[in-house]
């Protein structure tokens, strides 16, 4: 007892909140059984349940993690209705196939592979990482964020500064037709209008 | 429910691959659960053709090769040893990078197999992590037992056709392979290192280009195994054994260096719970001698605590459904025979209450 409570500390000092409540979110929010949320990370469904339960602490597989967090993101976005429900399981499958070898430092990996015979205790190189909310990235960014969520960041962005009304106002007041453009396509677009413009315009 | 060829209880789906399908199933004749695979007779035949003649010949704790198979119009099954923790693949979805002394431990036990594998003059030739599959032992020493025999090829025996597909896994194999070389033991050695790469790094290795260099203890032996040149490989899985004993990764046998990581490696039993007609002994309700029908439907009852999807499976239908039970050497009812029967039954039953119907209408009018 003691200790799933402090091995839930120590998930919550990893991940920024205990795994089970992250699964939790995830399988509420899509509607996914926890084993097809393991199969979309790529865990084992018992590695999942002893990661839920508390029984083990950390994920040591980098790329699901980098997986995770991509669905904990799309989770997000479906609860926020920023996706079509009949987008998601395309968009699952995208993270399911995505190898997530980007988010892992090569010196992290170097430093493991490098302990000879006897595995290091207490090993502390990854990064601290609070990354399964998506708007609490500790400044380094993955190198290649999916358009939608690059998307979906302009336009939280205009939505902070401004109403839909007021961007309405400023497109009209201004003589270029494609600044005019950009500001309704972020500012009071829908998602699918906004991705459109993202993807015609960034190639 | 019905027994595949009057042998094999399909019970659930445990697994599928690029052929065919893995379940975990009863084998009457030997009162056991084995897992089946269901292959489709065209692309049986390797399979079929290692089973009965060199099946027998390698028995080694770490392989796990086909020991019995029946087949019936378009389908055969080759039943094996079920193993319960998943396969090295499994194990890195888990836990990414796994510690040096795991990794050397499980390429030990490889080893052994390949061993006596090419002592049988059989060279595997598709050597991954998800063909090394692991009995689950939890945080204890692994335990691997090598299989997937289905492309594996003869040694000294030249492929028929130069211009047939080359089979196997672009990453795994050997750069003489992907030229066509005939079948040499020291092809599954360079695989092995391209899988000891990937246990140390978590990295699948690229089908394109040389393997990035390695650190650490197991360097020297992952660089030696995966020489372009076959002769700068080692002369033979024994050989390889040894340069691994001589890499200083290996753990003495009775000793578990990785468990005092606080991440230990761990092989969880991966199979769902048995649907509730069954126990771990076997059926509750046995039934009697089980019809020689071919693969039916195998209704899988919603099990308790399984997170897998349950519902009513059924195989695929046959990509090439010509009868060839004689070729197969086992001569099974056809099930169509069966089926036609079943029809006949019906129609005669369906037209003898049509008369009756009439016969009533006539007299009630």
């Amino acid at each position: 007892m003691e200790q799933t409570a402090h091995n839930l500390q120590q998930q919550v000092e990893l991940y920024g909140e205990p795994l089970g409540e992250v699964v939790r979110r995830i399988t509420g929010g899509l509607g996914l059984t926890q084993g097809g949320l393991a199969q979309v990370i790529g865990l084992s469904a018992p590695m999942l349940s002893q990661l839920v339960s508390a029984h083990r602490v950390k994920i040591g597989n980098p790329a699901v993690v980098s997986r995770l967090r991509a669905v904990s993101e799309l989770t997000d976005l479906a609860v926020s209705g920023g996706i079509e429900p009949e987008h998601i399981a395309h968009e699952l499958d995208g993270i399911r196939a995505a190898t997530g070898a980007y988010t892992r430092p090569t010196t992290a990996q170097l430093a493991r592979s490098a302990a000879p015979g006897q595995p290091t205790t207490g090993q502390t190189t990854d990064p601290p990482a609070r990354f399964l909310r998506p708007t609490t990235y500790p400044g380094e960014l993955p190198p290649s964020p999916s358009a939608r969520s690059v998307v979906r960041e302009i336009q939280d962005l205009f939505r902070a500064v401004a109403s839909a009304e007021e961007i309405q106002q400023a497109a009209a007041a201004v003589d270029s037709p494609a600044i005019a453009e950009l500001l309704l396509a972020y500012g009071t677009g829908r998602t699918a209008d906004a991705l459109a413009h993202y993807e015609q315009h960034h190639g | 429910m019905e027994a595949f060829a009057g042998r094999y209880r399909l019970i659930d789906l445990i697994g599928t691959g690029g052929m065919g399908s893995v379940w975990r199933a009863w084998d009457l004749r030997r009162s056991a659960y084995v897992a089946a695979k269901v292959l489709g007779q065209h692309d049986a035949g390797t399979l079929l053709r290692f089973v009965r003649e060199q099946s027998l010949r390698i028995q080694h704790p770490h392989v796990v090769a086909p020991h019995g198979w029946a087949a019936d119009d378009d389908k055969v099954v080759f039943a094996m040893d079920l193993v319960r923790g998943g396969s090295v693949a499994t194990l890195l979805g888990d836990h990414g990078p796994l510690p040096p002394s795991y990794v050397a431990v499980l390429l030990d036990q490889l080893l052994h197999a390949l061993s006596a594998v090419h002592a049988a003059g059989v060279v595997h030739r598709d050597l991954k992590p998800a063909n090394l599959l692991l009995d689950a032992t939890g945080t204890g020493r692994p335990h691997l037992r090598l299989s997937d025999f289905g492309v594996a090829g003869l040694i000294d025996e030249p492929r028929m056709t130069r211009n047939s597909t080359i089979l196997g896994t672009p990453g795994y194999l050997a750069p003489e392979q992907l030229s066509g070389a005939d079948p040499d033991p020291r092809q599954d050695l360079y695989a092995v290192g391209a899988v000891a790469h990937e246990l140390l790094t978590g990295d699948r290795p690229t089908p394109s280009g040389p393997l990035p260099p390695a650190a650490g203890p197991l360097a020297d032996f992952i660089h030696t195994c995966t020489a372009t040149n076959p002769s700068d490989r080692p002369a033979s899985a024994h050989e390889a054994g040894r340069l691994l004993a001589e890499s200083g990764a290996l753990p003495p046998a009775d000793s578990h260096p990785w468990a005092t990581h606080p991440d230990a490696p761990e092989v969880f039993d991966q199979l769902p719970p048995l649907p509730p007609t069954w126990t771990p002994t076997g059926p509750t309700h046995p039934t009697g001698p089980a019809r020689p029908d071919g693969v039916g439907q195998v209704a899988r009852p919603q099990g308790a605590g399984s997170s897998r999807p349950q519902v009513t499976q059924q195989l695929p239908a046959a990509d090439a459904p010509v009868p060839r039970a004689a070729e197969a050497g086992r001569a099974v009812e056809a099930p169509g025979r069966r089926r036609g029967l079943v029809w006949l039954a019906v129609v005669s039953f369906v037209g003898a209450a049509g008369l009756i119907g009439s016969a009533v209408w006539i007299l009630v009018r």
